[in-house]
């Protein structure tokens, strides 16, 4: 159950970085930790289709939403495959029931401890470019509320994404999808470089290039291209 | 080869032509042009100062213009100098991987010609072909395959920065190390990369030199 005050918190925050200077990247790895904050979820993946339609992951609220994600895409089959062809959302309340149809995916996230996966479209009109995934152990799937609330949250990222209510151009999906699709590879790429150069993990590596990214008001992929001495 | 894979490219789709221009220390170089014509037009796009190429480079976005008549202000020269020629739609791709940044490809149509959405698809592919081979030119061994295919992991780009920074080398030439300790070793990039940034394995040392 999430209270009226944290939705309308929730979505004044998303608000608040949709207005310039907006950092896409940054908002995509934020949106997945926003629905694992609402939600009971363990685990939150991002996964955006490339120009041939295969989806690569983008972000993820931990590294088990990365390797779910990873292995999903890997495999060819899970709940963010199905959701991302059919575009509408994947409601999996028990995974222990789902072998016939994921039947190696089903088993590896039951044995990581996962119980349930709610996968959501990301969608302009009637397709979608991409998926935004919960998983979880125990009994915290989201109610048919939280489901409404994550979906609008997955709807307003593709809005973001795409830059243009109505009528987007193909053109600009293009652009906008290569764009952040290589952002995320440059960003791997300072992970890398920071943490060498500072001796810290990859994943503190990025939460300083977050930080620095908020204080100083600029785009992640900036900051790492910085780290980088790429301008 | 690269000259072969754009006038194969233009044949193909009918194109007006396609440029490839590389990135130097001293400024962008045209390597590939299709037509002196095409060579043109990636200079005046940087005597200028503006255009579509260099806009693809600066943004690592594609810029895609089915209709330069439509799009002019946004490159006035560069749009009347294009038009002039009979050139009516221009699409510029970045080839790239991360903040590796090699060059643009750029494909140029006849007035009244526009690419379809799977011929930009085709472009996008063309476009990481262009860039692999690119890459491969630093790189002795074998063509690569597709660098940043769907199955590659975080590790690998994260990986890369490692060794950037700990041999002093640029990030393309640490993904060439990486490479080439894999391949010497007979094992796969991802796990490679994944052994390195784990701490499993001892970071490569500047002996690890391909050469």
């Amino acid at each position: 159950m999430i209270s009226t005050e944290r939705v309308a918190d929730v979505f004044v925050q998303v608000a608040d970085t949709l207005v310039a200077p907006f950092d896409l990247v940054d908002f995509l790895h934020e949106l997945t930790d926003l629905a694992a904050d609402l939600t009971g979820a363990d685990a939150v993946g991002l996964v955006l289709a490339d120009h041939r339609g295969a989806l690569r992951f983008m972000a993820a609220s931990n590294d088990a939403g990365m390797a779910l994600e990873l292995f999903q895409i890997q495999a060819e089959e899970g709940p963010c495959l199905d959701c991302f062809r059919t575009a509408t959302p994947v409601l999996e309340v028990d995974l222990g029931t789902a072998e016939d149809r994921w039947p190696r995916f089903a088993p590896r996230a039951r044995s990581a401890g996962y119980q349930w996966v709610h996968a959501f479209p990301m969608r302009l009109r009637d397709q979608a470019i991409g998926a935004l995934n919960l998983f979880g152990g125990g009994a915290g799937a989201p109610d048919p509320e939280e489901s409404r609330v994550i979906q609008a949250l997955a709807d307003i990222a593709t809005v973001a994404i795409l830059q243009q209510r109505a009528l987007a151009r193909a053109e600009v999906v293009t652009e906008q999808l290569q764009g952040v699709l290589n952002s995320r590879i440059l960003i791997e790429q300072a992970k890398g470089a920071l943490a060498q150069r500072e001796s810290i993990t990859p994943d503190e590596a990025f939460a300083r290039m977050r930080q620095i990214a908020r204080r100083e008001q600029r785009h992640l992929d900036q900051v790492a291209a910085e780290v980088l001495g790429v301008t | 080869m690269l000259d072969r894979i754009c006038r194969d490219a233009v044949a193909q789709a009918g194109l007006w032509g396609i440029g490839v221009t590389v990135r130097t220390p001293t400024g962008p170089e045209p390597v590939v042009f299709t037509t002196p014509v095409v060579r043109e037009l990636e200079v005046v796009q940087y005597v200028l100062g503006e255009g579509p190429t260099g806009e693809a480079l600066a943004s690592a976005r594609p810029v895609l213009v089915h209709d330069l008549a439509d799009q002019r202000a946004r490159w006035v020269q560069f749009a009347d100098a294009a038009m002039a020629r009979g050139v009516g739609a221009v699409y510029a791709f970045p080839l790239q991987l991360g903040a590796v940044r090699v060059g643009v490809l750029t494909e140029y149509c006849a007035t009244g010609r526009r690419l379809d959405p799977t011929e930009v698809v085709a472009s996008i592919d063309l476009a990481e072909r262009l860039r692999d081979l690119l890459l491969d030119v630093l790189d002795d061994r074998p063509p690569a395959e597709l660098l940043a295919s769907p199955l590659l992991r975080s590790e690998v780009f994260q990986a890369q920065g490692m060794v950037m920074v700990a041999l002093g080398v640029t990030l393309a030439d640490a993904l060439v190390r990486l490479r080439a300790a894999a391949y010497a070793e007979g094992i796969d990039l991802n796990d490679l990369a994944s052994q390195i940034v784990s701490g499993r394995r001892p970071m490569l040392n500047a002996g690890d030199d391909p050469e």
